[in-house]
């Protein structure tokens, strides 16, 4: 054997390998998607690693019964109330940061870092009464709010890197050519930063949309729930049809997954610069 | 002139404002709340009629065997955890880092638990864990490595276990991203001149990928340490910290005290404890960041 071809035996170990692994990875999306089509029983033994059958059964079931389409609109409006909310925000705060190098300003990337390690377990007690007192608890605007102060931290770090990245002299240019500072922010680096508009939006729209502790303690009436509370709610019942759970799984999955599909090269360039400079 | 400088003085005032106001009211005035509450006995969550009780909550906190199994279960936790996904992480990018067909996608395949939302893979793996029908029984018995179904969720001893595997399944892909940036940061000539010294993959591993990773892995490991700390969602979700509190956190544990056992004064007396040693890792971090930095 000659070097060449075993290290092509190698490399092809390696892939193999690899696939192996990326299928151990990926089961219990298959798994989940499986056990919401399967036409047969979930209570039988062995399990059918191969679905018996497909059927939408399960899907048509959970809106006949449950709130589901009620719990999907509510999250729908969280989840977008929440990205419009944080990006708005975070875009005029991440400017600011970017831009302007006073004593206010390094409080405030003090206080942002800072608020990023916050154990929620402690802050939701008195947010729970804070909530109360200003008519904010049981409703779905004061989840947003409270979801876009969570996720804000990391959008103004994402945005800020963003808006460095852009030289100051094409606002100064634009100034000369008699706009205001926050005119040209908004006509000249605003588009040019369009990449990193596109994480914050879809990112806190997926924090959004995922979000089970604050909704779970801030939110009360069923009217109400978002899809993870709703979803949860199905345990703990006598007769668990794990069918339709895994069918509500999946409805609940597929929108948080196409946002992430559509920016996932963005959030790992993101993230890896962000860890790798420090 | 003036009117131009007092402008520009203003504005990040204006632009910071809003974020200002959300985070003092929604993060760091609870904060404030909750280490008050916590020298205050009170059971009602109007907690106005508390009663001040200096560091009596703290005492009795110290001397409470929940608390210390909590405490325990924490530690346990959190290094099973981050031991579990950092293995995983670097295991899976270290594979990844290599050339193939098709990389791209099947790098897609890994991020992907990492999409799913928390609930679901809650869900998910409670139902593979069931202990009549659960896939995860079948494949194990299958493969012989257990010999009958096992109940995982309510026994104490397996409850544990399990939510690691969930965290480290869950989790992997943040390790897996940030260490494979640090792979490709590390120059191919290392390689090249430890394999001409006659270093085999296995010595070269040791002397040119671990040393070259040194400073993400400090960073890396102290941020899955935070996290497995304020962890609440998959856990409550989960097990609810049960059975017999062996799943309960010192995160969990605030929360089950509080809205469980109506405890406010006591839940806040924990959730501060939690919160100085949260403190203590941050500063670790902010260290070991600021000290990446200067090495570059």
């Amino acid at each position: 054997m000659n070097p060449s071809h075993a290290q092509k035996i190698v490399s092809a170990f390696w892939f193999i390998l690899t696939l192996v692994f990326a299928a151990i990875v990926f089961f219990p999306y298959y798994w989940m998607f499986v056990s919401s089509v399967e036409t047969e029983s979930m209570f039988s033994w062995p399990p059918h690693l191969i679905p018996s059958g497909f059927t939408l059964e399960s899907y048509w079931t959970i809106f006949e019964e449950r709130a589901i389409g009620r719990w999907f609109i509510n999250t729908v409006i969280v989840a977008g109330s929440t990205s419009l909310f944080s990006t708005i925000i975070a875009i005029n705060a991440a400017y600011a940061l970017s831009r302007f190098k006073t004593r206010t300003t390094s409080t405030f990337t003090i206080l942002i870092l800072f608020s990023q390690l916050l154990p929620a377990a402690l802050i939701v007690v008195p947010l729970f009464v804070i909530f109360q007192q200003l008519g904010l608890y049981n409703t779905l605007f004061g989840l947003a709010i409270a979801d876009t102060a969570f996720i804000l931290p990391v959008a103004i770090w994402l945005l800020k890197g963003f808006f460095d990245q852009i030289p100051v002299e094409i606002e100064q240019q634009a100034m000369i050519d008699g706009c205001t500072q926050l005119g040209a922010f908004y006509r000249v680096v605003l588009p040019l930063a369009l990449p990193g508009l596109v994480v914050v939006v879809a990112m806190s729209f997926i924090s959004g949309w995922d979000e089970f502790f604050l909704a779970r303690t801030l939110i009360a009436s069923q009217d109400n729930w978002v899809l993870s509370v709703g979803l949860t709610s199905f345990r703990g019942e006598y007769t668990l049809d794990w069918s339709q759970m895994m069918a509500a799984a999946v409805i609940f999955t597929v929108p948080a997954l196409i946002f992430f599909l559509f920016v996932q090269r963005y959030l790992v360039a993101g993230l890896s610069a962000g860890a790798v400079k420090g | 002139m003036l009117s131009s400088i007092k402008r520009s003085n203003l504005l990040p005032l204006w632009l910071l404002g809003p974020v200002g106001l959300l985070l003092v009211v929604i993060l760091i005035w609870p904060i404030l709340q909750g280490i008050a509450l916590s020298f205050y006995n009170t059971r009602i969550l109007t907690y106005s009629e508390g009663r001040f009780i200096g560091f009596a909550n703290f005492n009795a906190l110290f001397q409470d065997e929940y608390f210390w199994n909590s405490f325990r279960v924490t530690a346990i936790y959190g290094i099973a955890s981050v031991t579990a996904t950092y293995a995983l992480g670097l295991g899976f990018a270290l594979l990844l880092n290599r050339e193939f067909a098709g990389r791209g996608l099947i790098r897609t395949i890994f991020i992907l638990p990492w999409a799913i939302p928390e609930v679901v893979a809650v869900l998910i793996f409670v139902w593979m864990l069931d202990p009549q029908f659960g896939v995860l029984n079948y494949v194990f018995t299958a493969l012989g490595l257990i010999s009958e179904p096992l109940p995982w969720l309510s026994q104490s001893h397996l409850a544990l276990p399990a939510l690691v595997a969930l965290t480290a399944w869950q989790q992997f892909p943040l390790a897996m991203l940030i260490l494979l940036a640090g792979l490709q940061m590390i120059p191919k000539e290392q390689y090249e001149a430890a394999t001409i010294d006659g270093a085999g993959p296995v010595s070269r591993f040791f002397h040119v990928t671990l040393p070259g990773l040194r400073s993400v892995n400090i960073i890396l490991v102290l941020l899955l340490t935070l996290n497995s700390f304020r962890r609440v969602t998959m856990i409550y979700a989960m097990t609810r910290g049960g059975p017999a509190r062996s799943t309960e956190t010192l995160s969990i544990l605030t929360y089950n005290t509080a809205f469980e056992y109506q405890r406010i004064g006591y839940a806040a007396a924990v959730g501060t404890t939690l919160l100085m040693i949260l403190l203590f890792f941050s500063v670790v971090y902010f260290w070991a960041t600021r000290q990446g930095k200067d090495a570059r």
